[in-house]
Order: C-alpha cells, then structure tokens, then sequence
C-alpha cells in the first residue's frame, strides 16, 4: 500500500502564507491555488476526497459582514470536506471564530500566530481525522472503555497517514506484542484488522460522498484504485463500493464494525 | 502523549508500565480545537481565552525540540496587547493569562509547572464563573503541560466523568493511576480508583466498580491513610447497597462510621447514605431527621442529590411541606451527576403522596436527564419508575411496601450517633 499525497486547495490572497504552505508541504500535501469561490467548488468537487481545503473565510467581501456565505454552502455540499479556516483571529472576531466552527470548519489556522513550520504543519494534522471521529461517535450501540476508544483514536491517525500495524504501536509506544495484547484486553479485533476496518470506515464515508469515484476513493484510502478497494472491502462486509452507496455506505460499515466488536465482547470478562 | 514508566515491583523485578494515550477531545464536539471556550464565552475575553488555550496546547503538544520555532517572534507582543485592551480587572484571569504569554515569548525555557498551575488557575476561574467546559479545556492544557502530574491527570478525568465523557474520563483515570504510582503518590492513586469506581457505579457496571474501590481500599490501609479508608469504605458501602448485598453494605456503613475523622467534611455524606439506606428499607423514621441534618451540611455540588433524598422520605411521611419545599429548591439544579437520580427520588416521594402526574413528570425529567448523560442505572430505574406509576395499583403497592417498618435497636443508636455528629459540625454558609 502506497501513501499518495493529500491534495491542499487554497483560496487564499496571502502570498506569505501560500508560500509557507509550499514549504511544508513537501511530501504530505499536493498544493493546488484556486482564485475564486467557484474555482473552489469546482476544485472540491473533482478532487480525491482526502483532498484539504484552506480558505480565507473573508474572500471577496468586507471583513465586518462575517465569514462568506460562499463557505458556508461548500460546507454543506461537502459535508465530508476537511476545510481550515485561515484568518487573523483577532479576539474582536470572536463570533466569527464561533460562527466558523459551528459551520463545520475542521480547524483555523491564526494568521497572525501561526506563522511557523512547525505550528502550520500542526494545525494541518491536527484536522485531518476530526471528520472520521465525529461519524464514529454517532453509533453508541456498543459503549467504548477509555482504552478501547484511546486504540481507535490512535488507528484513525494511522490510516490517515497511511500506516501500518507497526506505525500504529510506534503511535502509542508499545511493541507490536504489548499492541496485540492491548487490543484483546479491550476487546477490539487484532491490529491488523482494526486498521482494515478504520481504512473501510474511511472508504465508506467518502463513498457517501456524492461526485466522487470509487476509483478516486481508493486512491484517496491508499489502495492502489477501484479492485484493490474493493477486495478490501469484501473482506470487511459483503458489498460492492456501488451496493454500499445505494445502502447508505458509512451506516452500514459501522454498523457492521459495531457488531464485530459486539462478537468480540466478553461480558464475563468485563474488562476495562 | 505516550509514557512509559519504569517501575519496581515487591519482587525487585523491574517492570514497565505503559500509559496509553488520553483522549484529548469529545468526539462529539468536533471543530476547531478550543470551540466550548468560544461558546461560554462570547466576549473578547473568550477570544484571548481561546486563543491562550490553543498556543498552550500547540506548546504542550510539540517535542521540546520544536518548541523553540513554534511561534511567531512578535506572538508575545501581540498577546500582550490584546490583554491590555481588555483591562481586566480580576487577579484570577488576568495574572495566570498574563503568565501564558510567557509560552510565546520563551518557548523553550518556560517553566511547565508554572505553565500548568496557570491553567488550573484559570480552570479553577471558569469554574467559578459556571463555564464547564472551558474549566475542563484549561484542566487539560495543565495536564498535557505536566505529562508526568498525576494529579492534574486526575483533575481532568474527574472532569469529563461530571460531564459524562465517559471514555475519555477513563482513559484519564487510568493515566492516573499509572503516573501515581510510578511517583508513589498514593493519595492520587486511591483518589483516581476512587473516581474510576464512581464513574463505573454511576454507569451501572458494578463488577467493575467493585474492583476499583477493593484496590484503593488496599491501597489505603497498606499506607495508613484513614481519612481515604474511610471514603472508601462509604463508597463500597453504596456500590453493596446497589448491588443488593445488604450485609456487606451494613459492615462496610459500620466500619466507615467508625473510621472517618471527628467533623469529617464527608461525614454529612456519609450520614446522607445511610439515612437513604434507611430509607429504602421503609425506615422512613429514622431516615428523615438525618436527611433534614444533612442538607445543609453537604458540599455544595452534592447538595442536589441530598434535597432528592429529603423529598422522598418527605413524600413518604406525607410531610407535603417538606416535599414542596425539596422540589423548589431541585429547580435550580438544571443538570450535574447525581441530578437525575435526584429527579427519580422525588417521583418516588410523589408517588408516596398519591400524586401521580406529578410523579410522572418527575420521572420523566429523570430518565431524559439519566439518558443524556449516559447514567444507565438510573435510566434504567427511571422508566421502571414511569411503568409503575402508569399501573396505578402497582404504585400503590409500591407505596404500601415502603412504609416504615419496625426499626432495629441498632438503628436507633447508629441514627442518634449520627444525628449528634451532624448537628456538631457547622450548616453551611
């Protein structure tokens, strides 16, 4: 499995902050500049969905009328889109910086602080997975422990940055024996397969995702196109990408993860 | 945030203790990092706070080696002037915000511990000024600031237990108690089993309950702490009385009485859970002097849970002054752990009283509250509650079955002990 670069689409007028971004993007980010809010859409619309979008909220119009009704409708075509907000976050700009996150905005990047490398690169992580987080919440048919829920967490990130078991223990400092060991004491499938299912969730709400193919999809989730994705699949639930979209594709992948892990669960046990 | 910690175990054997990592966010409050500070506080103020909270969490985030180049060379000087314009006037705020700068001025030299009791300065600030969940936000910047502090690591798990983020309050608590121990810190250790049980019970997973109160009542007694013995034994006590274990419930009741302090401020919780013991027992008697002793005695968080108890034994001694009175003041706890159980006591008292709608609506409000926050066992109770007031006759016998039975000599001293206890300790203000 190979880890192709996360398309970054700007619509941005600083040319200091796209050059910073040109910097650290390297090997993790394909960085691609759009001028307009229609660029943008169309951009968004044809990009693998891994794609990350940064905007100036502001484009195009006075500061003080709030961030653009143009974001807020690309938010909601593309629900699944992680989108930054870059802005200079003064506190007077209080609700706009509310107003952002509550739109759906994945993060804000602060124009005026974030400024290094380091604090760039960071904040650009950091919203990548919130997307699969928050729709992994959404089932609570089977109450997660704390560790459980910690493992997950720290398999989300590794299928993002398109790693592997081993990548996964290096994660949480653990040898891959202690990571086998952790991840039966709490009752979760092996690491291996807990990283399938994490690549399938994946998958499978981008697949939700309409305008996007599921050639493109699986390029996005590291596979190498549409076959290898969906023999990935096959092993995880028994659909096609097309009858997992006619279906409903994360429902019924994270349902069908819910139930593994029900399987999975010893109540006897009742470990923590 | 991964630690691994080298520890010795009784046999001189050297182990090694990993801590996973804590989970750091709601997964249900997505968005930009900081976004509750912005939603309780729509000010400037919440700005400077949010943005203070997020360089603090970038800082404690990055390997001390980048923490050098993390932030613009002017970041200070900005941050200082967005604190000037908003001339704050409390030391609470201003002072640890003002010390936060220090993070963007001197990255790489800033003191952690400072950085950290800063936070809990402002945590502790937010509290105060009922913002919650920036009072957590900032528990956890001092936390992850301190990644060896156990007791930080407490503070943030007993947190997000309040707030009913279940998993992520775990995944603190044990943190937790890995750090305590590494630093034999063993008030902290007992403290975070302690809080771990109590989450558990309150989750309706008893086993799981049992086995984190038996470890920190070993703990206690291994190292002599009574005053933890004794918290402990009353917790166990709860957890037996739950569980239906009436004996084990009445020795561990007797031995806590026994072993908290004189004056104890956990006493008056102590007497409260005893007297509702009673009470669940049809003692109703003995039950409610105690309960009206109690009331103004707890702290005050847990004041809510007293007024419930006093409503019911006020239902089921007719005392509709009493009750009223109870429900009145239960209005002004909107939410918080324990309020839902309190809802459900009160529908048990109006169910005594023969008021039925009311009971129902009590009721209900418990079980909607009981749901939201995931506390199963009183869910559960609730609807079980509303079941039975529907199938009028069987609330009546429900009724009929809780009234107040012949009560045991040994009652009758445990509950003047108790009586005098209480009434030598000081009402609160």
């Amino acid at each position: 499995m190979k880890t192709a670069p996360r398309p970054l689409i700007v619509l941005h007028p600083d040319r200091l902050l796209r050059d910073r971004l040109e910097r650290i993007s390297k090997t993790r980010f394909r960085l691609a500049t759009v001028d307009e809010w229609d660029d943008l859409r169309n951009a968004v619309a044809e990009a693998p969905p891994a794609a990350v979008i940064l905007v100036d909220p502001y484009h195009g119009q006075e500061r003080s009328g709030g961030p653009s009704p143009h974001l807020y409708n690309v938010l909601k075509a593309f629900p699944s889109a992680t989108v930054i907000a870059a802005l200079d976050a003064d506190p007077a700009r209080y609700r706009d910086l509310w107003l952002l996150g509550d739109w759906g905005v994945a993060e804000i990047l602060q124009t005026e602080e974030d400024v290094t490398p380091e604090s760039i690169r960071r904040r650009l992580l950091t919203a990548r997975a919130q997307h699969m987080r928050r729709l992994l919440t959404h089932d609570r048919s089977a109450p997660l422990t704390g560790r459980a829920r910690s493992l997950i967490d720290a398999a989300v990130e590794t299928v993002m940055s398109g790693g592997h078991p081993k990548d996964l223990a290096k994660t949480l400092g653990f040898s891959p024996s202690t990571l086998l060991r952790w991840c039966q004491r709490s009752q979760l499938p092996n690491p291996r397969r807990l990283l399938l299912w994490m690549r399938v969730l994946f998958a499978s709400a981008l697949l939700d995702d309409p305008g996007h193919t599921v050639f493109s999809v699986g390029l996005a989730c590291g596979y190498s196109g549409d076959q290898a994705l969906r023999r990935a699949i096959r092993s995880a639930v028994p659909y096609t990408p097309t009858q997992l979209r006619r279906m409903g594709a994360f429902e019924t992948v994270s349902e069908a993860f819910f139930r593994e892990l029900a399987e999975l669960r010893d109540d006897r046990a009742d470990k923590r | 945030m991964t630690t691994m910690l080298n520890g010795r175990s009784d046999t001189g054997v050297k182990r090694r203790w990993r801590i996973p990592p804590p989970i750091l966010r709601d997964a249900k409050a997505p968005g930009p990092e900081g976004l509750a500070v912005l939603e309780e506080f729509r000010s400037e103020l919440g700005g400077v706070l949010w943005k203070s909270l997020r360089s603090v969490l970038l800082w404690a985030q990055a390997r001390p080696s980048e923490r050098k180049s993390l932030f613009a060379p002017d970041a200070a000087k900005r941050r200082a002037l967005d604190l000037l314009a908003l001339a704050l006037e409390e030391d609470d705020v201003r002072e640890p915000l003002e010390m936060l700068t220090e993070v963007l001025a001197i990255p790489a030299r800033v003191d952690p511990e400072l950085v950290g009791l800063a936070c809990r300065r402002l945590a502790g600030w937010a509290e105060g000024a009922d913002a919650p969940l920036t009072s957590l936000e900032f528990l956890q910047a001092a936390a992850l600031a301190c990644p060896a502090n156990a007791h930080f690591a407490l503070a943030v798990g007993r947190a997000t237990r309040d707030l009913a983020q279940y998993s992520r309050s775990e995944s603190w608590l044990q943190r937790s108690v890995g750090l305590a121990r590494q630093a034999g810190d063993w008030e902290t250790y007992i403290r975070a089993y302690l809080g771990h049980g109590k989450m558990m019970l309150r989750r309706g997973v008893l086993p799981a309950a049992r086995r984190s109160y038996v470890k920190a009542l070993r703990r206690s007694v291994r190292q002599g702490l009574q005053e933890l013995e004794a918290m402990t034994l009353q917790d166990l006590f709860i957890l037996e009385d739950k569980a239906g274990n009436v004996t084990r419930a009445v020795t561990y009741a007797t031995r806590a009485v026994a072993t908290f302090p004189t004056r104890h401020r956990n006493l008056p919780h102590l007497a409260h859970d005893i007297a509702v013991f009673w009470m669940q027992r049809g003692d109703v008697e003995h039950a409610f002097p105690v309960l009206r002793e109690t009331v103004d005695r707890v702290q005050e968080r847990y004041r809510g849970i007293a007024i419930g108890s006093l409503a019911r034994a006020g239902g089921h001694l007719g005392d509709e002054a009493a009750f009223d009175w109870a429900v009145g003041e239960l209005e002004r706890w909107w939410d918080g752990p324990g309020i839902a159980d309190a809802w459900a006591e009160v529908a048990r008292g109006a169910v005594a009283m023969a008021r039925f709608d009311d009971a129902r609506d009590f009721a209900q409000r418990a079980e909607t509250m009981a749901r939201h926050r995931g506390e199963s066992l009183v869910r559960f109770e609730a609807e079980a509650l509303i079941q039975s007031i529907q199938a009028e006759q069987a609330a009546l016998e429900s009724r009929s079955s809780d009234r107040p039975s012949s009560a045991q000599p040994e009652t009758d001293q445990l509950a003047r002990e108790l009586l005098k206890s209480l009434q030598a300790q000081p009402v609160n203000a």
